[in-house]
């Protein structure tokens, strides 16, 4: 039996076959013309480009009103044309080193303040090597990179291509933004997740018409064109990364003017649903301007409905907006403000730990009332805090029966 | 009294004597030392020296040459000998000279890797170097991993984690794969039959991958006695490995014992129980304050034995806690917490399975009991190599029990004594194995027509995964071109990783007491079953099978629970099949389920049966290729004509392929199994299977259906050369295993299948077309 004939039977066997074929293609395709993809001579072999202009402006705000709403510093003097948005198209999600971008789309603002759009999409595998060259020399020009969960995905996968193509070190040298944290911290509070359809959609007010592909189609679509040449869905491809882009652009100069409003104050809280005030309060703590904490956390607290005192006490102090709006009070030194909110949480939760502790701390040193501090010890579970309340009540001859437990 | 002494009282105890079938005693053996290597750091000598080693063995200084030579070798020596410095050594001066310099370490378990962390750890501290070392498992936290990555100097992991964790991802590996200059592989021996050629084929991506960063490691192994070390690591290397097993370690004289327990019941040839037996040895040994280990087949005679003990032990003052038990199911802090226990000797005693015949640190033992024979003569010698102290006397004892192959070993010491170590057998080339790793290796770097892969040229295997739509050739280049992530579909060990974890409810928060793996867990924990842990009694509330949780109760019952599991064969798929002269050979998918069905209760002490009960569980099934040779119906009418069994002769003739056909398909033999049937519910006639014991299969069955007239005609040859009289282990079996007759009867069968086949050349013909 031959070789093929016993790898085939042994794969049957094992349950792992696979769709076969009779053609093998030994060179790359040719792009039909209706995808608008030009070859070049590229600093380092062709490359296949389609460009496109999109009436996208810039944000009205400068580049620096993103003060602590990233993850990454804010370059000095950035300009918007400085920033290079990128997002890649690939061959799976499974990660590793055998995953191709064979689509690379980058976008910039020129002077003429619209959004320039450029494409590089590989024929074949082969000819990654000469598009990384070209990428790296075109990025040259740019300051910064913008994507949306890039330096996550992105980034790092072009990293790893780049070391595979003998070239090092790709786009390292850039600073970089993952639009991706930004939105979660503006818009994270709303939203069920942070998705950038669901950003768009929701808080941008754009949705892609029905043409679009979904994302768990794409690599499929470009294996089969490299295998059988079937190219009309890469027009979807080329379109679903246009999208990306300009969506991009959008998420960026819509989340500038959320940053410029937090720095205003919540003269503009309507505009604002609560969780949003929420994310602003928090902006502003990262910006250690208190006033503004104080401020948007107040319009937070104030717009809340009582329900989101939900306290999971098994992961210890709550990352809720409780205990954000706890914490963000006591900054201010308003202690009625404090105990009237943790006042109203022990009513929805009269068993929470949590809360009886921030209210033992505040009736033993805030607002001081030992006995009332003593009964929210106890419930707690503090003894250290036990036993010093009842040596002070006792040194202060409260009468004995008030002490037991 | 010491051991000396109560070895001397019981060489003048007839009683003891009587059931001793041999006292085998090895000399002593004195130290052999070298110089300090000449290129070794004067600051690795230092610490050495600090330590007490003032020269290196001869084995030692051996390493260091061969290592400064980039010459590529595997040290065998006996466990405790110091081989670890053998690697240690060359590493750590590599490393000294050269901060860039980076190795890797290879164990086949994370416990053993933890183990030679600590190891290293303590001689880079008293080196006072930053020299950086690090474990990379799947326990490994996200947080860490980058660190490793970027400045672990020495990276301790395992096969699995190398396969799908780091290869798969070089590109976050560039200062490791760049500066690699070592790749430690320690318990070579264990990497075997399909797990050892899975390994090998790894270790060919871990090359690939150096060598695309422009680094080429020296290979550097350790392996327990086998009768191949060399071989298999040169397989394992895809490099020719030399040998180092000149051991300069001193071992103090050494007593080994074959016990057979004294028959109690002569009609039924009914001997006394080796568990019970073991307990009086081991408390004799105990009482003569013997550090002492004591090894048992199964968990639950671990259990048993660690009971009795604890017992034994109190009444010559030794306390609970310095007796333990060792197996899997006990959660890891407490497994180190024993081994801490015995290297410091707080354990005064340890009852363990096989678990602890790797070469997990324990330090060395006064006495070792084996309650069963191992299995094999190589881990025969590894188990009795936990006792031997380099100075003093040292004792390892064999107790056999009943069943036929440990009657057949202690009733016949000098085949036992006279035999070399078992073979290991890889083929790095098996089709499935190999296909398997080129989609890994092809997705972690593009396959160049012409490159080498091993041994042989894979281009044809190329064509063949770019006609099936996994890769795309475009050049004379090959592509990975699918969304998977092929690492993720190829496990490099059979078992799954699924287990059951142990709460014991009558605590507040139910407290989790140990893990066990499916399979034992429908044995063990069934509803109802006692289940001994740490020789205390639980009783098994509730087996939640589909949550995969067993709750138990601590209880104090005077019985313990032994549970039988029924196996049944079907055919699932008859592939192909052809006239071999003496009936046909079949080839096909088979499905082996295995049930649980029902358990003993069995009463402490006198072991006497009281009560059973029903157990529901579902069925285990594993789905696998297999050869079968259907015999003619005719043939029970000939063999009782000349006075034979067919049971007998299938058995035997079963017993013969199993030892013959693995050497000829490059496997283990525990990767092939044979079940004999004198009625085949699928062929209704008398057929004997051959089968691979993967889930899948992975070709072995296909290859002994290719080559069954060789490996028959070898078989036959075998069993006419055995000097045995009537069947021993290494042909047909031994008599009370296989049957009175089963010699003569595999002899009748071959010789049957051997004229019919001469006289039919068709057959010959057929093969030919095969081939």
């Amino acid at each position: 039996m031959d070789l093929r004939r016993r790898l085939a039977r042994l794969e049957r066997s094992v349950g792992t076959h696979t769709r076969k074929h009779d053609e093998t293609p030994q060179l790359s395709r040719e792009f039909p013309d209706f995808l608008g993809l030009d070859k070049r001579d590229g600093v380092a072999g062709p490359v296949w480009i389609r460009n496109e202009v999109r009436s996208v402006a810039p944000p009205a705000h400068d580049p620096s009103v993103f003060c602590g709403a990233l993850t990454r510093p804010i370059p000095a003097d950035l300009m918007w044309n400085d920033v290079l948005f990128l997002d890649t198209e690939t061959t799976g999600l499974a990660g590793g080193t055998g995953t191709v971008p064979f689509l690379v789309g980058l976008a910039w603002w020129e002077e003429d303040s619209q959004l320039h759009l450029r494409q590089y999409m590989l024929p074949g595998p082969g000819s990654e090597p000469a598009m990384l060259a070209e990428l790296e020399s075109f990025a040259a020009g740019f300051r910064l990179l913008a994507t949306y969960n890039g330096h996550s995905y992105d980034l790092p996968l072009l990293r790893t291509r780049g070391i595979l193509a003998r070239r090092r070190g790709l786009l390292a040298a850039h600073d970089s933004w993952d639009l991706l944290p930004l939105a979660r911290r503006l818009w994270g509070r709303r939203l069920t997740d942070c998705r950038q359809g669901t950003v768009e959609q929701h808080i941008l007010g754009l949705a892609r018409d029905g043409e679009d592909i979904p994302g768990a189609r794409i690599p499929q679509t470009w294996i089969d064109f490299v295998r059988e040449g079937t190219a009309g869905p890469l027009a979807t491809v080329l379109a679903h990364n246009a999208w990306d882009l300009e969506g991009m652009a959008g998420i960026l100069t819509t989340a500038a003017a959320v940053c410029d409003t937090a720095g205003k104050g919540s003269a503009l809280a309507d505009a604002f649903c609560w969780q949003d005030r929420w994310s602003l309060a928090r902006l502003s703590e990262t910006r250690r301007d208190r006033e503004l904490e104080a401020d948007w956390i107040r319009a937070a607290i104030a717009a809340s409905p009582l329900s989101v005192i939900r306290l999971d006490e098994r992961f210890g102090p709550p990352p809720s907006f409780f205990a954000d709006a706890v914490r963000m009070l006591k900054r201010t030194g308003d202690w009625d403000a404090v105990a009237a909110l943790v006042a109203g949480g022990l009513c929805l939760e009269p068993a929470s730990s949590w809360l009886h502790r921030e209210a033992a701390i505040l009736y033993e040193h805030r607002l001081p009332d030992h006995l009332r501090a003593l009964g929210h010890a106890r419930r707690c579970g503090e003894p250290s805090r036990v036993a010093r309340l009842e040596q002070r009540l006792a040194a202060s001859s409260v009468a004995p029966e008030f002490l037991r437990s | 009294m010491n051991l000396a002494q109560l070895l001397d009282q019981l060489k003048a105890d007839d009683r003891f004597l009587r059931n001793v079938t041999r006292w085998e005693v090895l000399p002593p053996r004195l130290a052999r030392y070298a110089d300090w290597p000449e290129s070794l750091d004067p600051r690795l000598v230092e610490v050495l020296q600090k330590r007490g080693i003032e020269r290196p063995y001869v084995h030692q200084a051996e390493a260091v040459r061969r290592a400064s030579a980039r010459d590529p070798f595997v040290v065998v020596t006996p466990t405790a000998s110091g081989k670890t410095l053998c690697y240690n050594l060359p590493v750590l001066d590599t490393i000294l000279r050269d901060p860039q310099a980076r190795a890797l370490y290879l164990f086949p378990t994370k416990a053993l890797s933890q183990d030679q962390m600590h190891e290293v750890h303590g001689l880079i501290s008293d080196l006072g170097a930053d020299i950086k070392t690090y474990t990379f498992d799947g326990d490994t936290p996200e947080t860490a991993r980058r660190a490793i990555r970027s400045s672990g100097h020495i990276v301790i992991t395992n096969p699995d984690m190398l396969h799908q964790g780091v290869l798969p991802h070089h590109t976050l590996w560039v200062k490791l794969f760049e500066n690699l200059k070592y790749v430690v592989v320690d318990e070579v021996h264990t990497y075997r039959g399909v797990f050892g050629s899975h390994v090998a084929n790894v270790l060919r991506r871990l090359r690939r991958i150096a060598n695309f960063y422009g680094a080429d490691p020296l290979f550097i192994g350790c392996s327990a006695t086998i009768a191949n070390p060399g071989e298999l690591a040169t397989e394992l290397a895809g490099r020719e490995v030399g040998v180092i097993d000149d051991n300069g370690a001193p071992q103090g004289e050494k007593h080994v014992i074959f016990y057979n327990p004294p028959v109690v019941n002569h009609e039924l040839g009914i001997r006394r129980s080796a568990v019970k037996e073991s307990r009086i040895l081991a408390e004799r040994f105990l009482a003569a304050k013997s550090q002492l280990i004591v090894f048992a087949r199964s968990r639950m005679r671990v259990e048993l034995l660690l009971t009795y003990l604890e017992k034994a032990g109190r009444k010559v003052g030794i306390k609970k806690g310095e007796v333990r038990g060792y197996r899997g199911g006990y959660l890891p802090s407490e497994r180190r917490a024993i081994e801490q226990g015995l290297r410091d000797g707080s354990v005064k005693a340890v009852v363990s399975t096989n678990a602890l015949e790797l070469g997990i640190d324990i330090g060395r033992l006064d006495v070792c009991i084996m309650t069963g024979y191992a299995g094999t003569v190589a881990s025969s010698w590894q188990q009795a190599g936990r006792a031997g102290r380099s100075q003093n006397l040292s004792v390892a004892v064999l107790v056999a029990t009943s069943n036929p192959l440990d009657q057949y070993v202690i009733t016949n010491p000098d085949w036992f004594f006279g035999r070399g170590p078992e073979t290991a057998a890889v083929d790095p080339d098996n089709l499935m194995i190999l296909l398997s790793h080129l989609k890994c290796a092809a997705f972690e770097l593009p396959f160049d027509q012409g490159e080498p892969y091993g041994e042989r040229p894979v281009g044809e295997i190329l064509d063949y995964l770019v006609e099936m739509d996994v890769l795309h050739r475009e050049g004379n280049r090959y592509h990975w071109m699918t969304d998977t992530y092929p690492a993720e579909d190829v496990s490099l060990r059979s078992a799954a990783p699924d287990n059951v974890v142990i709460i014991d409810s009558s605590q507040p928060t139910g407290k989790v007491i140990g893990e066990m793996d499916l399979f034992s867990s429908q044995e063990m924990l069934h509803d109802e079953a006692i289940y001994i842990h740490g020789a205390r009694q639980y009783h098994v509330d509730k087996l939640d099978w589909d949550r995969r949780k067993a709750y138990v109760k601590p209880v104090d019952v005077d019985y313990y629970t032994d549970a039988q599991r029924k196996t049944e064969l079907k055919t699932l798929d008859d592939e192909e099949g052809c006239d071999i002269g003496l009936g046909r050979k079949g080839l096909g998918e088979i499905g082996l389920i295995s049930k649980v069905t029902v358990f003993k209760k069995i009463k402490l002490g006198t072991h006497e049966n009281v009560g059973a009960g029903k157990i529901h569980l579902p069925e285990m099934e594993l789905h696998t290729t297999s050869f079968w040779w259907e015999l003619p119906e005719e043939l029970h009418r000939q063999m009782s004509d000349a006075h034979l069994d067919l049971g007998d002769a299938l058995k035997g003739v079963a017993h013969l392929l199993g030892n013959v056909a693995p050497a000829f398909v490059m496997a283990d033999p525990a990767d092939l199994r044979t079940l004999p049937m004198v009625k085949s519910p699928f062929t209704d006639r008398p057929t004997l299977y051959v089968y691979d014991a993967y889930p899948g299969g992975v070709g072995y069955a296909r290859r002994v259906y290719l080559q069954i007239d060789e490996i028959a005609a070898r078989a036959l040859k075998h069993l006419e050369r055995c000097s045995c009289a009537a069947g021993c282990p290494s042909c047909v079996g031994a008599p009370v295993d296989s049957g009175a007759t089963s010699r003569d009867g595999a002899r009748w069968i071959l010789g049957a299948w051997s004229e019919a086949r001469t006289a039919a050349p068709e057959a010959d013909a057929a093969r030919a077309e095969e081939a």
